[in-house]
């Protein structure tokens, strides 16, 4: 009994990790007013996963929560911020 | 957003977005006054090209009497060739290109629109950072023919803008950046020099 609590309650944790998503920040260039964080919060609204957006101008950086299941690759980012009219530099991401 | 550079080269709408910029415009000479309403709508092709409509609707009293309606309505595209991007700041070029069509009703009294169909051709360069702004064009305008035959002579129209947030902006915070404007009309003779506080909610 102890030891199927045990595996429940971990299994119910792994799925709570799981489900938590990932944190992406990205370094970008041309950021220059914060209708230029309105028009980048726009397009990163249109995926579906996107759960919150953070824009730090002073920085130069773009932070993204997205929900589990979905990976926002180099590529697609890239193209994202050449559409919205800015420079993509880097990004990183880690599990939230 | 009122108060904006003329022929400015922000491309802030991006590819496949709309943008709408309300502006209001009033003038006095004497007894003649004319008040402009209008509404300046901007379609981002791609991140570097867009295209856009200028709807005015005008008031307008010479002092003996008035009119209203809609103005000249003009139809232009500008597309940035260069662009450099840095940590807080953008610097670029673009050209431009503007038809200004004789809608409006020439032969209302005061009239509400010049009768012609103009072509301006621009050049224009921006620097816009988190503090300080720059722009400047140079714009050549070629005058149409309006019904008489008659035909203003073609001009060249200089803008010079420069600008400075007093505070750093945060996003969802309001935002405010003062900008001195220059410009200058060779074929009409006419320079003038304003002092614009455009103000972000």
């Amino acid at each position: 009994m102890k030891r199927s609590l045990v595996v429940t309650l971990w299994l119910l944790w792994s799925l709570a990790a799981h489900a938590a998503g990932t944190q992406y920040v990205m370094r970008v260039d041309g950021l220059a007013c914060p209708y230029c964080a309105y028009g980048i919060e726009k397009k990163l609204k249109s995926i579906e996963a996107v759960e919150q957006i953070d824009v730090d101008l002073n920085n130069g950086l773009v932070t993204v929560n997205a929900r589990e299941g979905t990976t926002l690759t180099e590529p697609q980012i890239k193209q994202l911020f050449k559409d919205a009219g800015f420079t993509y530099r880097s990004m990183t991401h880690n599990p939230l | 957003m009122a108060g904006r550079a003329p022929a400015a080269i922000s491309m802030r709408s991006g590819a496949r977005t709309v943008e709408l910029a309300p502006e209001i415009h009033a003038d006095k000479k004497g007894d003649e006054r004319e008040t402009e309403l209008g509404l300046e709508m901007v379609y981002g092709i791609t991140g570097d090209w867009a295209a856009g409509i200028e709807l005015p609707y005008a008031w307008n009293d010479d002092g003996s009497e008035r009119a209203s309606g809609t103005g000249d309505v003009s139809l232009f595209t500008k597309y940035r060739f260069w662009r450099q991007d840095t940590l807080g700041a953008q610097e670029s070029a673009a050209v431009l290109l503007k038809v200004k069509t004789g809608s409006g009703d020439e032969n209302a009294t005061p009239s509400l629109g010049t009768g012609t169909t103009d072509t301006i051709l621009g050049l224009a360069y921006g620097y816009e950072s988190l503090e300080w702004y720059r722009w400047a064009s140079m714009r050549y305008r070629h005058n149409g023919e309006n019904d008489a035959g008659l035909r203003r002579g073609d001009g060249i129209l200089l803008d010079v803008v420069g600008g400075w947030r007093p505070k750093p902006p945060s996003y969802y915070k309001p935002d405010a950046v003062w900008l001195l404007e220059l410009n200058g009309d060779q074929e009409q003779t006419d320079y003038r020099a304003k002092l614009v506080l455009e103000w972000h909610l």
